[in-house]
């Protein structure tokens, strides 16, 4: 058998590397919460670009530096610089989007009958940092020495991609945050703008830096070139940065999903779920069961529940090939309360507002809990004033309870109605 | 400028060439050379013009004025053998002969053969960094062949090298087909063997000498080096007179 190129070998390292060390990272998350959308595959998946910038930028640096005592000689070759480098940087390119794959692969698994369409503007991303981190250590490998370059291709990489995952104005940011998201609901998406800023920037980079190698290789005596090369990326650089700080990035809620597909059943409640959303009978009944028991303290609870995002006159939960009948009941529990808004009041206000809240979500976990479902693993943690509140409102009469209900309801999503406390 | 295709039976030639690498530092002012067919050994002391000879004619460099003819592809192994030291000998020989434009299944399956003609087929796995002085050159020399260039440039192939490895490297050198046109430059005369069919004696950019090897040995034993008022021939009877 033919041995092996030693490129090949080259790049096999960083390749285990980056998977090793992403999948040993995701055995840390509970994946079972990632819901049954290629978007999240997608997106989580990116997660691979911060070992990898790391390892392929590294690996990119060394090859680099092994050309660097021939460069005289390569510059007078017959070959051009650019087949050069495409022949250099091809095998780790190749294995940083095998990374990817693999990655996206393993996350596919989890996630079951995806009911959404592979999101490729996500993958796109991968393609376009993995050109910039390996034009970047190319480049280093072949302008500093040896020790320097791996160095500046260890450090600059990684505290790009850090900045980039860690800062709200990049996409990547929201795509390496899905994973973790509350209850792993995917409720948003990554707004395109986000994601096409992020894309631009770094083959901007992959650009202007490839150029620089090129320059670098081809070893042309134009004296002008160095200054067009630096205001190119200057330039370029200015430009992209302002359009993406400039700009609206970050997740917005899905709205694109076909709400024309739900298959709804009943009546009060009506679910209406996505078919490939159809679990056991235990979930239907733990949501009817649930629905009917918040009905008792709430009776204008919405009378049709989703497995999609909620809305008006809607709930909406969250089902997956994975959720358990006690998750999809605090869905429902979770979303007929909402989301608080932020009021402009003073700090004792504010508190009550949120004492108020906490008591109310706490009331409904209780109530919707049945024989079939026991939510109390999901109640928030009361101080002993809002412990006594919500006991006292425990034992209340129904009617009371009702009242007081639709008043804390109310103070949730509107800060002109005092909170239930005062 | 390009390197241009030689009509006549010289594979190399050189007319009214003229080259400097600053304004104080002139190579050459209106150089005139033909190199025939065959063997040829470019002499001269350090500072002569050899290697910037040999870059102009790989087109490395380019004349101020003057015309490079070719008529044959030309390769360049310069002093210091370029090494990839990632490379594997066997990987390095197919490599340069990929940057010669050789297709690259081509060139991964000739490398082996050329190693072969270079002595060197036990040593295809090998690092560069493991070879000696000589079997970098060789290995250097194989890397030409496999970019089936027909004219050799080599420049100072046995600096550094002791006379045996000096020997080793011609009687290597002996083994190549003579369709290969093989052109070394040196300094040193020591270890030179009957390998050449011709030589040519470059002094501060002038060409002393240029004849077969069978008249610059003639001059050498006669010691022709006697003192006249010519410069140029003072220069190549102690050039000559001190190295034979």
């Amino acid at each position: 058998m033919r041995k092996l190129p030693s490129i090949i070998k080259y790049c096999l390292a960083p390749l285990v590397f980056t998977l090793g060390s992403t999948l040993w990272a995701l055995q840390r998350v509970n994946l079972d919460d990632v819901p049954h959308y290629w978007y999240s595959a997608f997106a989580s998946a990116v997660f691979v670009t911060l070992p990898g910038s790391i390892a392929f930028a590294l690996v990119a640096a060394i090859i680099a530096a092994n050309k660097r005592q021939a460069k005289p000689f390569l510059k007078v070759s017959r070959r051009a610089a650019w087949q050069i480098i495409i022949r250099d940087l091809a095998y780790p390119f190749f294995a940083f989007l095998v990374s990817y794959i693999v990655l996206l692969g393993y996350l596919a698994t989890k996630v079951g009958k995806a009911s959404d369409s592979p999101p490729l503007l996500i993958a796109l991303v991968v393609p376009v940092v993995a050109s910039a981190v390996l034009s970047f250590g190319y480049w280093c490998g072949l302008v500093f020495p040896k020790a320097i370059a791996i160095v500046l291709s260890l450090v600059t990489p990684i505290t790009w991609a850090g900045f980039t995952v860690a800062s709200q104005s990049f996409a990547l940011h929201y795509a390496t945050g899905l994973l973790f998201a509350d209850c792993c609901r995917i409720y948003t998406v990554i707004d395109n703008q986000a994601l096409l800023l992020s894309i631009s920037l770094n083959l901007s980079f992959a650009v202007v830096i490839f150029g620089l190698c090129l320059r670098s290789l081809s070893g042309s005596r134009n004296k002008h070139r160095n200054a067009y090369a630096l205001t190119s990326f200057g330039i370029i650089t200015m430009f992209v940065s302002f359009a993406t700080f400039g700009s609206h990035v970050g997740a917005t809620p899905i709205t694109d999903r076909n709400v024309e597909a739900l298959v709804c059943e009943g009546k009060a409640p009506e679910i209406c779920l996505f078919p490939q959303q159809s679990q056991s009978p235990s979930i239907e009944r733990a949501m009817n069961t649930s629905w009917n028991n918040l009905r008792e303290i709430y009776p204008d609870i919405p009378k049709r529940v989703v497995g999609s995002i909620g809305g008006a006159g809607l709930i909406g939960v969250v089902v997956t090939v994975h959720s358990t009948s006690d998750e999809v009941a605090y869905s429902l529990s979770a979303d007929a309360i909402g989301s608080p808004t932020y009021c402009e009041e003073t700090q004792s206000q504010a508190a009550l507002r949120d004492s108020s809240y906490r008591i109310l979500q706490n009331l409904f976990l209780t109530q919707a809990s049945s024989n079939d479902v026991n939510l109390d693993g999901f109640k928030l943690p009361l101080n002993k004033n809002e412990s006594f509140e919500l006991s006292k409102i425990a034992v209340a009469p129904t009617s009371v309870k009702q009242v007081w209900v639709k008043r804390a309801l109310s103070s949730v999503a509107d800060c002109s109605t005092k909170p239930a406390l005062e | 400028m390009p390197v241009l295709k030689l009509r006549v039976t010289n594979v190399l030639a050189f007319r009214n060439l003229a080259f400097s690498y600053s304004r104080n530092k002139t190579i050459f002012t209106d150089l005139n050379l033909d190199i025939q067919a065959g063997r040829t050994l470019l002499l001269g002391p350090n500072g002569s013009g050899k290697s910037t000879l040999f870059a102009l004619a790989s087109g490395a460099l380019q004349p101020r004025s003057g015309q490079v003819l070719a008529e044959q592809s030309i390769g360049l192994l310069p002093q210091k053998v370029p090494i990839f030291p990632n490379l594997t000998v066997e990987e390095q020989v197919a490599y340069v002969a990929w940057l010669a434009m050789k297709p690259i299944k081509a060139a991964d399956a000739d490398a082996q053969r050329s190693l072969a003609q270079m002595n060197l087929n036990h040593k295809l796995k090998e690092k560069p960094k493991n070879l000696s002085g000589g079997e970098l050159r060789r290995m250097g020399i194989a890397g030409l062949l496999n970019s089936d260039v027909e004219t050799l440039l080599l420049d100072e192939p046995t600096a550094g090298l002791d006379i045996a490895q000096c020997a080793n490297l011609y009687q290597t050198l002996k083994l190549l087909p003579r369709e290969h046109n093989v052109i070394v430059s040196t300094h040193q005369l020591d270890g030179i063997s009957d390998f050449f069919d011709y030589v040519v004696l470059l002094f501060n950019g002038e060409v002393l000498f240029d004849s077969t090897m069978e008249e610059f040995m003639r001059i050498g034993s006669k010691k022709e080096n006697q003192i006249t008022s010519d410069p140029l021939v003072n220069a190549y009877s102690n050039f000559v007179g001190s190295s034979l």
